[in-house]
């Protein structure tokens, strides 16, 4: 049973010509409805369903051409006061209890569903190249007691060629995420509970707009499994690579974002909305109280003061005139100690 | 935005990215139209004029400049056009002519975007796109926030993108000195003075360097030590 699929009814984009000096027009506003092709009734499409089943009169149906990709979406299981209460033992455990809540405002946290793309297919292709093996040699002397041994080591370069055929299940984000620290989610264990991202749930959830589109994610697939299938020490001269049968999907993991501010400056935090961890965290820098200079630079200007007073300044003064000399401008001396004191002793911004 | 039925002739309302929805009204499954040119989209965002200067402080603070005053805010959602090439390469560029941020171009931040129909909030100004890329395959109005602001013999601007609070800086005020830790100065201050006068008390100069050595060495592994036991409470 085959249920006509309008998506075939749609409009190509235009071909790829000149640059276009005005906006394009609006998406239009009309859309194509099915329905079984056996009793007439409504029927339920998700994005990238390749059949369903009739809830009228139970009829399977094949789609000719699917839409889209498979959407699912996770329920986060960790409610925000969980995640605002694991951010601020993290912080805590990060700084040693320097800062604590109290210390800090917390001035935002969003829940946000990051989508990431997983692609499942089959990699198939072959590389050849050099494989670069060092050799160590160890050149003993002719009399035994005469002297040491030497030891020499050489490259060996020797021919490698593989071919590969191996199945393929990667996963990365669909979206531009430099300050969250995600880089991909373990999808083949079953035990996540992903639901079918249908108008509902995108309404009820704040979901991120996947900015990377499947072609770039082909794309960087296919040049990381190449990396991966090439042994480290490996010169590659020639290769190519396909990917078949390849299925992409988009998966949405909740993830809250928080934001808090210490000493004027911002931090952000990403918890994983699934199991409370926090996944990257930004916390105040730590002392830069150097305890080496702070106790043996007094003690050995002490050391000079107390031998012969004039030995403390004679350093001091050389130290300087190479700093001026370096500079090529005049230092006013004030300002020059307390620049030389705080690179010394460090301490706080 | 609105897409009609053609079963029944139901509005309904989808979102960028959307390709199949259910109507509303009679329950079919809508396939959607594929767009004739790139999606023109708009990212959700309510303007905050002292939470991006905030960015921006703590973002010198980082830096290690000096404090920014008179700050003068400006907010408008700028176009940028996402492209990707037939290798699958992406970039974004701006898409209209003062579009260009000195200090290098954003990312598109992850949040929710939805498709631009001109309307905007009052105090919120959005700039069209003028120059589309043959390649570009999304225009997306970003909230970007420009900030003119002083330091002491110094004026310059940065941008601050919303919801991702990127900032995005062609130069930097002067690096602020930083002031002397008082507290530190007279802990070292003071240890001098403690090892002049362990100095004075011996008779010759070895035994003066053996008796300032124990003290510093002492006071140092003391010290280490206090640090450790109070890292792992």
């Amino acid at each position: 049973m085959i249920a006509e699929s309008t998506a075939e009814k749609t409009q190509a984009r235009p071909a790829r010509g000149a640059p276009r000096q005005t906006a394009p027009e609006p998406r239009a506003s009309l859309a194509f409805g099915a329905t079984c092709p056996e009793c007439g009734g409504s029927i339920r499409i998700n994005e990238g369903d390749r059949s369903v089943r009739c809830g009228y009169c139970g009829s399977a149906l094949f789609i000719t051409s699917p839409r889209g990709v498979q959407s699912y979406i996770l329920q986060p299981k960790v409610t925000a006061a969980k995640a605002r209460l694991a951010s601020i033992h993290y912080i805590a455990e990060r700084t040693n209890n320097r800062v604590r809540a109290r210390n800090t405002s917390i001035i935002d946290m969003k829940l946000i569903h990051v989508p990431f793309w997983r692609m499942r297919g089959r990699l198939m292709g072959w590389v050849s190249g050099d494989k670069v093996k060092l050799v160590r040699t160890e050149t003993g002397p002719e009399d035994p007691c005469a002297g040491q041994a030497f030891t020499t080591v050489r490259e060996e370069h020797e021919a490698y060629s593989r071919l590969l055929f191996k199945r393929v299940d990667w996963s990365t984000p669909a979206c531009v995420l430099p300050c969250l620290g995600l880089q991909g989610i373990s999808l083949r264990t079953g035990f996540l509970e992903w639901d079918v991202l249908d108008e509902k749930r995108r309404a009820e959830h704040t979901v991120a707009l996947p900015t990377r589109s499947e072609r770039t994610v082909r794309a960087d697939a296919l040049g990381y499994l190449t990396r991966l299938a090439v042994p480290a020490g490996t010169t590659v001269r020639a290769s190519r690579f396909h990917l078949f049968d390849s299925t992409f999907s988009l998966y949405y993991y909740p993830v809250y974002v928080l934001r808090y501010r210490f000493a004027g400056r911002m931090y952000t935090i990403t918890i994983d909305g699934g199991n409370g961890a926090v996944v990257r965290g930004e916390v105040p820098p730590g002392r830069r109280l150097d305890l080496k200079k702070l106790f043996f630079a007094p003690a050995v200007l002490a050391f000079l003061a107390a031998t012969w007073l004039p030995l403390t300044v004679i350093p001091v003064a050389i130290v300087y005139a190479l700093d001026t000399a370096q500079a090529k401008l005049f230092l006013p001396p004030h300002e020059w100690l307390a620049f030389r004191i705080q690179r010394l002793l460090g301490g706080e911004d | 935005m609105f897409v009609r039925c053609g079963l029944c002739g139901g509005e309904n309302e989808s979102e960028p990215g959307q390709e199949m929805l259910a109507c509303s009204y009679c329950g079919a499954a809508l396939a959607l139209e594929a767009p004739r040119g790139p999606d023109q989209l708009i990212l959700a965002h309510t303007r905050d004029d002292g939470a991006a200067e905030n960015v921006l402080r703590s973002f010198l603070i980082e830096k290690e400049r000096k404090r920014p005053a008179a700050m003068t805010t400006d907010f408008s959602f700028i176009p940028y056009a996402m492209i990707e090439n037939v290798d699958g390469k992406g970039s974004v560029v701006p898409a209209c002519k003062p579009g260009a941020l000195a200090g290098g171009a954003p990312y598109p931040p992850a949040g929710q975007y939805r498709f631009l129909d001109g309307s905007c909030a009052d105090g919120e100004k959005i700039i069209a796109a003028e120059t589309i890329d043959k390649d570009a395959v999304r225009i997306v109005h970003l909230p970007v926030y420009t900030i003119r602001y002083e330091t002491p013999g110094w004026k310059g601007k940065a941008s601050v993108i919303g919801e991702s609070w990127q900032v995005i800086a062609g130069e930097l005020p002067p690096e602020k000195p930083r002031a002397l830790n008082l507290g530190l100065c007279a802990a070292a201050a003071g240890l001098f003075i403690a090892y002049l006068v362990l100095g004075k008390l011996a008779s010759n100069m070895l035994a003066r360097l053996a008796l300032i050595m124990a003290a510093s060495g002492a006071g140092y592994s003391l010290f280490s030590l206090h640090e450790k036991v109070s890292k792992h409470e």
